[in-house]
């Protein structure tokens, strides 16, 4: 028995008695060293140790330093001051233009602010909270308002921050990260913790040698650390934000318990954007008779980030205009500055600008036949953004899916361009194709989806070919697939030959038109086919009259 | 609260072992290894075990003498052989250990060295303690540790002086048994400067050094080691000798400095050359007593053997030479004529 509990005793302190020894034996050693010694140098020995041991202290403290400033320290400090809850100063009001998302983050704030009574009904409290959305759409911004309404400090982060060469250092700075929260949470009742683009760290781990160590490494401890908050009584709630898809982040990070809630924050809906002009404009001089409900369709597919860009450039084209408020001239441009970029001169042959003025005519009445549920907001000639000309038309309306017809319509206009230089000058430019954004890429593209992953070829193959991996498609489906492909081409050259053959006089005169003005509206577009008989047809959700946007 | 006491009584277990363990060392290190009074065994023992020489060796007040006669001191240009080195550097090495680790008041040793074919010519080395502490401890750099040391090859003054008499009594036809009585009743007393000690059958001549003798001896040491070797002095001068003395009169005591120092320039230019010769050994005396911080003197007498004339500076203008750039023509008191035509 005496054995075994020496056994025991010996297996659990071997590191210390082994230490002691060791410790003892260079002791014993260092005596009989001094010892040998004649009394001067022992003497000199002695007198000299208190400095030795002054040095090695000294040393010690620098590597520790460096150690520190370098390592731990320096590359794992973090310098991230909390704001408190109330300094964040943007207010519930604030957050305009997400009606669905504010609507659902309001009900966590709730449940943050009355934690005790979440908890008195043994209710678990809400720990994390992710916004999902595209960019731009003020997600920050609404995590910014969640701290303000539940007023609460507020720390502040970006998920590349966390990112460093050195494995550990991005654990580490979680690891402080969520101290500093803990510690003001202690102080305050309570800490949000807003980490943004957290895609930067929670990406789906890879587990292959060698292989992201250091993000793996950040996200175990974002997940640790939030699995520790549940053993806390403390009230920090983790807001991670990102635009990355769900699939791309990391499964453990969305499961409940982390981040509890998600919150989809998307593009504004039409009510949305009228309110976000609404908010926006009011904080510029701005005209009576500008029409929020009419700018809220013309930005279509916009962002809240876009329609505050939007009015700023309004604002500077105001002032450039020496003009005292914002009107609905000066947005419109703005609309164009942000769409389809600035104006610039560039000296082309006579020739060229006016197969370009054909080539947008092309594009132009090929768009207004065929794809009625498109308002052609301008056609122009003016070099812009690296190309000789534009026709731009913007959807009526929001669409989150395309019907085949309106995918054929796509690659009619794009074609548009090409049938109409063949027609009219017997020969075809380069303006149709050579770049990823050419006319004959896009319509490429779209074919190409069409029959490959749409099942929207003639020859019957149903299903998403571009998920097989190349090698698995036989030589005969993918011949099969590929003349699909191009009959969508063909077929679609010859319907838009036959309409602009049938339209020739209408090309004719907006090609005419273009090379007289450079530049036409919408109303003036309207006009002239007006001038033909033609009327714009009316789709979309609502009546969009816009003859007047530019006379407005 | 049982826990913490009981790491407290650790913790004041581990401090009075360390505590004790210093202790020990430090007591121990308070014992000298070579005991004053068995100074001269200790040193004979070290020599013999540790490099197989048997020394003789003497304390007088507080210096040390070792004698070591060998075999083959002098090579054959008279100059000393690479072995005799070796053991001359044993020496020294061995000699300043014990002084340095002894509770003796040594603060000089001296070591002496004859062959043993040939005793009448020996090889004298003086050292300083002090300096050789400064030197362990990087005080002072090699080359001023060895300028610091007195090093002359001489015919042993004993020797010179008992055969000159032994001449006498055969003159006189004096019996063997009186000569030695008289001889040692007269004339084998111990020396009364630096230049005269040395070992001569058997019995060492050898006195207590003082530092200010020390110093005086060393000044024309290096004056000798200057004016030989270095370029721009050995162009204009050509040096005979010198010699250091410290003259202790009624007041503190002064330091005689003689020198034959001939210049070897043209006669227009003799005065700057003499100048500048008086400036080269104030800047020695200067450097040597700045460096021993010695101010126990009153002035410092240069002697021109050549010109006859003594050039005196005090004790403020020789100490602070060097270190205030003073000018000579107010350093010094020269005789009329000696730096004017």
């Amino acid at each position: 028995m005496m054995n075994r509990r020496l056994g025991m005793f010996l297996r659990q302190y071997k590191t210390l008695i082994l230490v002691t020894v060791i410790v003892v034996v260079l002791l014993i050693l260092s005596v009989i060293g001094l010892m040998s010694l004649e009394s001067f140098y022992r003497k000199m020995t002695l007198a000299t140790m208190p400095v030795q041991f002054l040095m090695a202290g000294i040393h010690a403290g620098i590597f520790v330093f460096m150690y520190l400033t370098f390592m731990r320290g320096g590359f794992a400090k973090l310098d991230k001051a909390p704001i408190k809850g109330k300094d964040v100063s943007i207010g519930w009001d604030d957050v305009v233009g997400m009606h669905d998302a504010k609507q659902e983050a309001w009900e966590v704030v709730q449940l943050i602010k009355d934690r005790a009574s979440v908890k008195k009904i043994g209710g678990g409290v809400i720990k994390g909270l992710i916004l999902m959305g595209p960019p731009g759409c003020g997600k920050t911004y609404l995590a910014k308002a969640i701290a303000t309404e539940a007023d609460m400090p507020f720390i502040s982060m970006s998920g590349s921050e966390f990112v460093e060469v050195f494995v550990g250092v991005g654990a580490s700075r979680v690891r402080k990260l969520f101290k500093k929260a803990s510690d003001l949470a202690y102080g305050y009742g309570g800490c949000i913790l807003f980490i943004d683009e957290i895609d930067a760290i929670g990406r789906s781990r890879t587990f292959s040698f060698m292989g992201g160590q250091e993000t793996n490494s950040t996200l175990n401890q974002v997940l640790a650390e939030m699995d520790g908050l549940k053993g806390k009584d403390e009230n920090i709630v983790v807001i991670g934000a990102t635009n990355a898809p769900e699939e791309h982040l990391d499964e453990a990070l969305l499961r409940p318990g982390r981040f509890d809630r998600k919150l989809i924050v998307t593009k504004p809906s039409q009510e949305d954007r009228e309110e976000l002009f609404k908010y926006y404009l009011k904080k510029v001089q701005c005209d009576t008779t500008v029409d929020y409900g009419r700018l809220a369709r013309r930005a279509v597919g916009k962002s809240p980030a876009d329609i505050a860009n939007i009015v700023k450039e309004a604002a500077l084209i105001a002032a450039r205009k020496k003009k005292n408020d914002v009107g609905m001239k000066e947005i419109s441009e703005a609309f164009e500055r942000v769409d389809l970029g600035l104006k610039y001169r560039l000296t082309v042959t006579p020739k060229e600008k006016e197969m370009t003025a054909f080539h947008e005519a092309g594009h132009l009445v090929t768009t207004f036949f065929k794809a009625p549920s498109k308002s052609i907001f301008k056609a122009s000639i003016i070099p812009r953004r690296g190309s000789l000309g534009v026709v731009w038309s913007p959807e009526k309306e929001e669409l989150h899916t395309r019907t085949k017809e309106q995918l054929l319509a796509e690659i009619m206009i794009d074609l548009g361009s090409y049938v109409a230089e063949k027609l009219k000058f017997g020969t075809t430019t380069t303006g149709v194709g050579g770049s990823a954004h050419s006319d004959f890429s896009q319509a490429m593209r779209l074919a190409h989806s069409m029959v490959w992953s749409y099942g929207m070829g003639k020859s019957g193959f149903v299903g998403d070919y571009g998920q097989i991996p190349n090698e698995q498609l036989s030589e005969d489906v993918k011949l099969t697939l590929n003349k699909d492909t191009s009959d969508i081409i063909t077929d679609c050259i010859k319907e838009v030959e036959n309409l602009l053959t049938e339209k020739k006089e209408v090309l004719e005169r907006f090609g005419n038109e273009l090379l007289k003005r450079e530049e036409l509206e919408y109303d003036e577009i309207i006009a002239i086919f007006a001038e033909y008989g033609y009327k714009e047809e009316i789709g979309g959700a609502d009546n969009l009259n816009d003859r007047n946007w530019n006379a407005a | 609260m049982l826990r913490r006491a009981n790491s407290l009584i650790s913790a004041v277990k581990a401090v009075t072992a360390i505590a004790a363990l210093g202790a020990v060392v430090s007591m121990s290190a308070c014992m000298p290894s070579y005991p004053k009074e068995k100074l001269p065994e200790a040193v004979k023992e070290v020599c013999r075990i540790e490099y197989n020489m048997d020394v003789d060796v003497t304390v007088t007040d507080s210096t040390m003498g070792i004698y070591y006669p060998m075999q083959g001191l002098l090579d054959v240009n008279l100059g000393i052989s690479e072995k005799a080195w070796d053991s001359i550097s044993n020496l020294i090495l061995v000699a300043s250990r014990v002084v340095l680790s002894t509770d003796a008041d040594i603060k000089f040793y001296c070591v002496i060295t004859q062959d043993a074919r040939l005793p009448e010519l020996q090889v004298v080395i003086i050292k300083y303690v002090d300096d050789i502490k400064r030197g362990v401890y990087s005080d002072i750099s090699r080359g001023e540790s060895f300028k610091r040391t007195l090093f002359s090859i001489n015919l042993t003054p004993q020797a010179k002086k008992e055969r000159s008499i032994e001449k006498v009594f055969d003159k006189l036809g004096i019996a063997d048994e009186t000569r030695q009585k008289v001889m040692d009743e007269f004339f084998r007393n111990a020396p009364t400067k630096l230049s005269d000690i040395g070992y001569w059958r058997g019995k060492f001549y050898l006195k207590d050094i003082t530092l200010p003798e020390f110093l005086a001896v060393q000044i024309a040491n290096r004056m000798k080691i200057d004016f030989r070797s270095e370029k721009d002095l050995e162009e204009i001068y050509r040096f005979k000798s010198s010699e250091g003395l410290y003259v202790q009169d009624r007041k503190k005591g002064y330091f005689l400095i003689k020198f034959d120092i001939e210049d070897q320039r043209a006669s227009d230019e003799e005065l700057n050359v003499r100048m500048f010769k008086i400036r080269q050994i104030m800047k020695i005396a200067s450097e040597v007593v700045y460096g021993y911080k010695f101010r126990d003197f009153d002035y410092m007498a240069m002697e021109d053997l050549l010109m006859n004339a003594r050039v005196t500076a005090r004790e403020q203008e020789v100490y602070d030479f060097n270190k205030k750039k003073l000018p000579l023509e107010t350093s010094v008191q020269a005789p009329t004529g000696y730096f004017q035509t």
